[in-house]
């Protein structure tokens, strides 16, 4: 069985295991004075430096959270009042967290439409929020958040990216993307699953949504989960080296999509292909065979892949971001995303074309010359 | 088995050859980071581009560079390895010294396109006797008798080396080689020529000028 489901979450990169093993080992509440205190502290506050050289940040502005999934709702908990202004191709913690949000509107192609977020942000109230991701889970169409921005501050209001899943896949300066907030998790970039961050500006003024004690710096309550935390130190600072590897991942990726693409013919449509994506995500649709069916069929020919978000499967539901893009539910239902990672292999690349192949010629009647 | 990509590419992932110093499991040759134990590893022989994690192009996305490097040398921070032992801390400021090097090279066009002739292995290393438009500048140069004459040189000169480069560009896109060889004897001899028009401008300066140019202010 091979694993190319990324995206949902990425095995742990053997350091990273041992780490957190370590911290398990040792206890010590990092918030105690004494010696035990002491050392679980210096354990996280190492972590925080890592993750915060990760996204280009000082120490102190980055929350530890359980998840993306806190990290984004603490956002909007925490900015009572305010106008909020999301994507509609948005992951459902965001989407959920907003239900009343005005949703900016992406192009067939996938990416955000900037003149029509233009004239939305024209005439939103001031200080609105505005949250766009950076990377698309489903589709990994790398959507133009610094240009978002711009725009954000020109119309006085505050810009978050949930850079999730862009972490270890592209470069991330908060300073260059021109946020004032950014959400991270660990599980994304090999780190342990159940911890997440929230960058903050310097000057952002955020209201905690967990009360309680003064971790965090009193901006999320709560004792810190130290062995997750160091875990994803270790991680946020292997993930360079994924950023090194971008450029094997991408031939990789191309060379299971032109594959697949010669296989199936005009019956395989990949989602995004003009679009900027980042190298690890192939999603591709087989209209006719439901994103389910196929998914089953792939992980009976050995190959874990997933119907769109891990938040979806299980599912039976239309890809919200495909919809988005203007796609038929023909296709938007038929949609599988394969995403590579850290430890894809060209051998796993050939597996996956192989049952994929098998796939196409048990549901199509008359496959093409060119699977031979 | 069909749809194998080119093997040759892919020469850095860990095959078991490269061993962290370290633990001693199976690393990378890219890898900045043992993903066994965390360590950080040696300065491994693997080009600019690998180091920066870009494609292999002579057009490289500046921005993708300027962020690559950023969020490369960020994670080598020296401070970052502060506690850790010497070992460490050698290779750390080792990798650091590396990654700004091969910055340095693929961010400045000129180096870059000389590295991409010794890379393909098209380097000439004819000397040449100088291109015809150096040697024109050159003598203008000879006889220049004030500070604005030396100004007119190194405009000519600064506006042939931008064509310059943008033609060593096309000719390395186009894989001409020799073209390019030319084109970088030429570049060479400009930007030679720009270095000399600073050295006689301050010579030719009058001598209260001049010496706030050089000495600047005790």
């Amino acid at each position: 069985m091979i694993y190319m489901d990324y995206n949902a979450t990425t095995p742990m990169k053997p350091a990273v295991r041992a780490a957190v093993l370590e911290a398990m080992e040792r206890y010590g509440n990092p918030s105690s004075v004494h010696r035990y205190g002491r050392i679980a502290r210096r354990y996280v506050e190492e972590a925080r430096a890592a993750v915060a050289a990760l996204a280009g940040v000082k120490p102190a502005q980055v929350i530890f959270t359980s998840s993306g999934t806190e990290a984004n709702n603490m956002i909007f908990a925490g900015l009572p009042g305010t106008h909020f202004i999301t994507s509609a191709i948005e992951h459902d913690s965001v989407l959920a967290s907003t239900p009343n949000a005005q949703r900016l509107p992406v192009t067939t192609d996938g990416v955000i439409d900037l003149s029509a977020a233009e004239q939305i942000l024209k005439v939103a109230p001031t200080q609105s929020l505005i949250s766009v991701m950076l990377v698309n889970n489903e589709t990994g169409i790398i959507q133009p958040v610094t240009e978002l921005a711009k725009l954000a501050k020109a119309y006085g209001h505050k810009m978050h990216t949930d850079a999730v899943q862009a972490a270890g896949k592209l470069p991330i300066d908060f300073a260059d993307l021109g946020v004032d907030f950014l959400t991270l998790s660990a599980h994304k970039i090999a780190g342990p699953q159940g911890m997440g961050a929230l960058i903050v500006s310097e000057k952002a003024v955020l209201q905690p949504m967990l009360r309680g004690g003064g971790q965090e710096m009193n901006r999320r309550a709560g004792t810190e989960n130290v062995a997750g935390i160091v875990g994803f130190g270790v991680a946020a600072q292997l993930a360079v080296d994924d950023l090194r590897d971008v450029p094997q991942q991408s031939l990789l990726r191309d060379e299971l999509q032109k594959s697949l693409q010669d296989i199936a013919g005009s019956d395989a449509i990949v989602i995004g292909v003009k679009a900027p994506r980042v190298a690890n995500t192939l999603c591709i649709a087989m209209p006719g065979i439901s994103s389910e069916t196929q998914v089953m069929a792939m992980d009976l020919g050995g190959v874990a892949v997933s119907a769109g978000s891990a938040c979806s499967s299980g599912k039976v539901k239309v890809s919200h971001v495909l919809r988005a893009m203007g796609c038929d539910d023909d296709v938007a239902g038929a949609a599988m995303r394969i995403s590579l990672g850290w430890k894809t292999k060209i051998s796993d690349i050939n597996l996956c074309i192989d049952a994929w192949r098998s796939l196409y010629q048990r549901t199509h009647k008359n496959p093409q010359s060119a699977a031979a | 088995m069909s749809n194998v990509v080119g093997m040759n590419e892919f020469v850095g992932m860990a095959n078991g050859n490269l061993h962290c110093w370290l633990c001693q499991k199976a690393v990378s040759t890219r890898a900045l980071f043992c993903h066994h134990c965390g360590t950080i590893q040696p300065v491994r022989d693997i080009d600019h581009f690998a180091r920066l994690g870009l494609e292999r192009r002579i057009d490289i996305d500046m921005d993708l560079l300027d962020h690559q490097y950023a969020a490369l040398s960020r994670t080598l921070d020296p401070q970052r390895f502060m506690i850790r032992g010497m070992g460490e801390r050698g290779h750390a400021a080792k990798q650091l010294e590396a990654l700004n090097v091969s910055y340095e090279v693929l961010r400045e066009p000129l180096r870059r396109g000389r590295y991409w002739l010794e890379l393909n292995e098209k380097m000439s290393n004819k000397a040449g006797d100088g291109h015809p438009f150096v040697k024109e500048l050159r003598s203008e140069l000879d006889i220049a008798a004030n500070p604005a004459h030396c100004d007119r040189v190194a405009q000519r000169a600064g506006q042939a080396l931008e064509q310059g480069i943008m033609g060593l560009m096309q000719a390395l896109r186009g894989q001409k080689w020799q073209e390019a060889n030319a084109a970088l004897l030429e570049l060479d001899g400009l930007e030679a020529i720009l270095g000399d028009v600073r050295t006689r401008r301050l010579k030719l300066m009058p001598e209260k000028e001049g010496k706030a140019g050089v000495v600047g202010v005790d």
